[in-house]
């Protein structure tokens, strides 16, 4: 219960967000120049685009505000309890949001490392997946070996044939 | 004819063979691993394919893919119940219960067989209808293109499950990702709020390593933990007997039309193709109470049809330029990165191209068959592969790969945050296939809704008075309306329900 | 040309005077930004150059290519003119270049770069559909003034077929055509095919790739006439005086010591000698010159005033 009602906030939230995101995108189309080939110009789309986009954002957030009002009402519906029999069956195992949470920052500082050109490539790349794969594997003894060897190779091979033989402008 | 005839003799050469081989095979193993698909595949080699010298030959690799990973997805559904790529939802339905059974051999085989025999069907169409609607198709303007378009994207959103508006939603943002840059029509820079490096907008290859690659690597590791239990392979009753030919013939050539015209629909592709022929099977099936329970019929309706809509989904690609599916439009990207405007001109001036594509198509398929009679025990093996290597050298490859398609450290940003996006509007159940059709669609039917504002000197008439655009647009509308009475009636059954 | 060789030679004598106090240039290899995507002409003569070069050892160092691709070319020229002026960067570009400045789309242009040459040259070439009622150039610019706004041009709006279309309108005052959003070959030849538009600028290149079947071509803008289509007369000789070719520019970033930016010039001219590149310019269409110098700089200017003055009109004012 308290998953769904998360999972409904969460909603709410990405609606809001996106709301934003296009009341910016909309301003920033309004000093656009109108073009004298055609009555759209380059602003028209992107601002009707955006209105609708925004139009089924609010349709979205009526809709999932009912829904929530609904379910703290009238907590047992039929669609609740096939909700709840779908979700029983996959919650036997822990989902590992913190584990991607992780990854996808070690992503960010791995773009960032590229961005920046801190680090020769060759030994970026293989760190980068040595660390995801320690972060994985969650730090068992047994397999910091086989990680260690997959890394070097996957990321020196990686890095030496995208730079020589493709010619990418690696740092 | 000519241009047929020497492009299967091209194909039929060692070296692009050997890619074709190489391509059906990379493309069972990732369809087989729960979690890859083939547009995450695909998306990650079409960087690669610029360095292999012939672009023949990456067509050949990439369509040899394709068939691959859609026929892939049949081994993990059996085995594992769990779709290798989501074409083959349907599959898990009777083929795991069949396998728990014992009859793994048989489960496995009538799958196989199944997909070969609806390839070959829509490959019939393929070459059939191609020629003819491309000479038809050359004398598009701009009103025609831009209904056309307008219709893929109604019906795209649609058809997707779920809710109409979510999808419509997902279309509508996908096509607004695509506007900053430079615009479409009269090439003006706009939405760059002051970023230099926005000038160039966001890059097809880029958006779809995120949306494709990195959120479902989030997903995946997320998943990690889910406990899984496979069944072994066997070999044991794979090849159908005369009588479950004859059995099967009608359910094969029924789920394989389904299956090609599904395709042939511009914007969706094997999942829904594969849904609708199910149903129709169940509908039609004197038993219907034995689907879902391990039935021959199951399993042979899913798999036919989610092949078949390979072949047709490439009729609007060779014709048109208009994807017929979510890879469809990859391979479009690719195409267009290879200097070739997919459209009605290339049978006229490349005619080898299309013809490539349409050989390859054909000869995956026979591969496919070969490769999956003989070597499904092994690849079976494969598909539980630790995913704490695996996912880290995918994400990885993902983002070096963006980062070498123009030596832009944009990119490798840009995949990371389409990344975010795709995993955010997967977990509100917000459909990511209409999204990557809206993003490339949008600048065609902006573009082609601005030309012909321009020859019309402003005005909308010609949209009316054209009777091609004139039919594509009654058609989008009826769509819409259509879908939006069938979502607003079951709203309203359920709201029954639950007072009730 | 004869003058440009023998200039190039003596420059060639100076150089290699100067390697002496030079001799540390180059001793890295030198990254040429190609703004565009592989395949594409640019990005072929870049290839083209970088290989005479590499193959027949003009330069010490290779010439590493790397394509950045998108706004015209506007995203990797930005990152040449940033570049640090050491002589390791190199860019080539065409027309764009003073295209994107006069469409207002980027605040820089040819003037916040060494030029180092220009190569290549494409003149463009009116063409209209075989079925079409326009016969010769004269008919077709009468009735773009008897009609002005009518006759339908397929152009890449800002780009180098919709800079020669406008150009040749202008070469007969009052007539005017209408400038219709099309793309490039492969979107203009259909959009003529199927009587879409009518009459669409192009580059003997650009035709010879698709295949003129079809198409009829009624006037040539380049100073003479073009060896391969020997029947169609200029614009000149009808009487109109306009003429527009696109080149490949080279650059390298504002500063670079020109002693440096001479090692790459002349290693170009002595490529351009090759017969790998006399081969490979005749396969891809082109104009088999280098220009240098002066006359580069004249060249440059001609092209800037002529965009310049249309610059309004390229942005749809």
């Amino acid at each position: 219960m308290s998953d769904k009602i998360t999972t409904a906030r969460f909603e709410l939230f990405v609606y809001a967000v996106l709301l934003c995101i296009v009341t910016a995108i909309f301003w920033s189309t309004l000093d656009l120049p109108t073009s004298t080939r055609e009555p759209l110009g380059s602003a028209s789309i992107p601002q009707i685009v955006s209105v609708i986009v925004a139009i089924f954002c609010i349709i979205l957030i009526l809709r999932s505000l009912r829904a929530q009002r609904a379910a703290a009402a009238a907590p047992a519906t039929e669609a609740d309890a096939l909700q709840s029999v779908e979700a029983k069956a996959p919650s036997a195992y822990r989902r590992r949001t913190d584990k991607a949470a992780i990854c996808f920052g070690l992503a960010l500082v791995f773009a960032f490392a590229l961005d920046q050109r801190l680090v020769n490539a060759a030994i970026l790349t293989p760190a980068f997946l040595l660390a995801l794969m320690l972060v994985l594997q969650g730090f068992r003894p047994r397999s910091i070996l086989p990680s260690v060897v997959i890394a070097l190779l996957v990321g020196i091979t990686t890095t030496y044939v995208f730079k020589h033989f493709f010619y990418i402008d690696l740092p | 004819m000519d241009a047929f005839l020497s492009a299967t003799g091209h194909i039929l050469t060692p070296i692009p063979l050997l890619w074709c081989f190489l391509g059906v095979t990379l493309g069972i193993i990732v369809g087989a691993i729960p979690g890859l698909s083939g547009s995450m595949l695909i998306t990650m080699t079409v960087p690669l394919t610029f360095f292999m010298g012939s672009s023949y030959d990456a067509l050949i690799l990439l369509i040899a893919m394709y068939v691959g990973s859609i026929s892939g997805g049949l081994i993990s559904a059996t085995l594992l119940r769990m779709p290798g790529t989501p074409a083959a939802i349907m599959t898990t339905l009777d083929g795991y219960p069949m396998a728990q059974r014992g009859q793994v051999g048989r489960a496995l085989g009538l799958g196989i067989t199944a997909s070969f025999v609806g390839g070959v069907i829509s490959w019939v169409f393929l070459i059939a209808l191609s020629p003819t609607l491309a000479v038809w198709a050359t004398y598009f303007g701009p009103w025609e293109y831009f209904t056309l378009v307008l219709m893929a994207l109604v019906l795209i959103a649609s058809l997707t499950q779920g809710s109409m508006i979510k999808g419509l939603l997902a279309g509508f943002l996908g096509m607004l990702a695509s506007m900053p840059g430079v615009d479409p029509s009269t090439g003006m820079l706009r939405l760059t709020f002051g970023f230099n490096s926005w000038a160039g907008g966001f890059n097809l290859l880029p958006v779809l390593l995120g949306v494709f690659v990195v959120s479902q690597v989030l997903k995946y590791i997320i998943d990690a933990e889910r406990p899984v239990t496979r069944i072994a392979a066997s070999n044991k009753g794979m090849f159908m007997t005369l009588a479950d030919w004859k059995r099967q013939a009608t359910n094969l050539i029924r789920s394989s039309v389904i299956g090609t015209w599904i395709g042939i629909l511009p914007g969706i592709g094997a999942s829904i193709g594969s849904i609708c022929a199910y149903t129709a099977a169940k509908n039609m099936s004197k038993t219907p109470e034995k689907f879902g329970t391990g039935f021959d019929d199951g399993i042979v309706a899913s798999e036919a049809a989610n092949n078949a809509t390979i072949g047709g989904a490439l009729v609007p690609l060779v014709t048109m330029g208009i994807p017929g599916s979510v890879i469809d439009a990859i391979l479009i990207g690719a195409l267009l990165m290879h200097n070739l405007q997919p459209g009605p001109l290339l049978f006229v001036t490349d005619p080898e191209v299309p013809y490539t594509i349409i050989s390859t198509h054909l000869i995956a398929n026979f591969m496919m068959l070969a490769v999956m009679l003989v070597s499904v025990k092994w690849i079976s093996k494969l598909i539980l592969v630790p995913t704490a290597y695996l996912m880290p050298v995918i994400l990885m490859f993902c983002l070096v790969g963006a980062y070498s398609l123009q030596n832009q450290p944009f990119d490798v940003w840009v995949t990371l945050a389409f990344g975010v996006l795709g995993f955010v509007l997967e977990k509100i159940k917000v459909p990511l296939a209409p999204f990557v059709i809206g993003f490339i669609l949008a600048g065609l039917a902006e573009a082609e809704l601005r030309s012909g504002l321009m020859a019309s000197a402003g005005s909308i008439e010609p949209l009316f008075t054209r009777p091609i655009s004139a039919s594509f647009l009654a058609v989008s509308l009826f769509m819409l309306v259509w879908s939006f009475w069938g979502e607003w009636r079951r709203s309203r059954t359920q709201a029954g329900g639950a007072a009730a | 040309m004869k003058s440009i060789l023998k200039i190039a030679v003596a420059a060639t004598a100076i150089s290699a005077a100067g390697l002496a106090t030079a001799a540390d240039y180059p001793e890295k290899p030198i990254r040429l930004i190609a703004p565009f995507a592989q395949g594409g002409s640019t990005s072929n003569a870049a290839r083209v150059m970088a290989k005479a070069i590499e193959d027949n050892d003009l330069l010490p160092v290779p010439i590493i290519i790397s394509y950045v691709p998108g706004a015209a070319g506007t995203i990797g020229a930005r990152q040449v003119k940033d570049a640090d002026p050491d002589g390791y960067s190199a860019l080539i570009w065409h027309v764009a270049a003073n295209g994107s400045q006069a469409m207002g789309n980027v605040d820089f242009g040819p003037d916040d770069f060494e030029l180092v040459a220009g190569t290549d040259r494409k003149c463009y070439m009116i063409v209209v559909r075989e079925t079409s009622e326009y016969q010769t150039l004269t008919e077709l610019m009468e009735a773009a003034k008897a009609n002005p706004n009518t006759i339908i041009s397929a152009d890449n709006l800002g780009g180098a077929n919709h800079i020669a279309s406008v150009l040749a309108e202008d070469s007969l005052p009052g007539a005017a055509f209408r400038h219709v959003q099309f793309g490039g070959t492969a979107k203009t030849y259909p959009a003529l095919l199927g009587s879409h538009a009518e009459v669409n600028a192009s580059s003997p290149s650009a035709l010879s790739s698709t295949t003129t079947k079809g198409l009829r071509v009624l006037g040539y803008m380049g100073p003479e006439r073009h060896p391969d289509y020997p029947d169609v007369p200029t614009f000149k000789e009808l009487g109109y005086d306009t003429e527009f070719c696109m080149y490949s520019w080279w650059f390298m970033p504002k500063g670079t010591p020109a002693d440096r930016v001479a090692v790459l010039r002349d290693a170009m001219v002595k490529a351009m000698d090759t017969d790998y590149l006399h081969e490979q310019t005749k396969a891809q269409g082109v104009e088999h010159i280098i220009i240098t110098g002066d006359e580069l700089k004249t060249v440059m200017e001609a092209e800037k005033t002529k965009i310049s003055a249309i610059g309004a009109r390229l942005r749809g004012e």
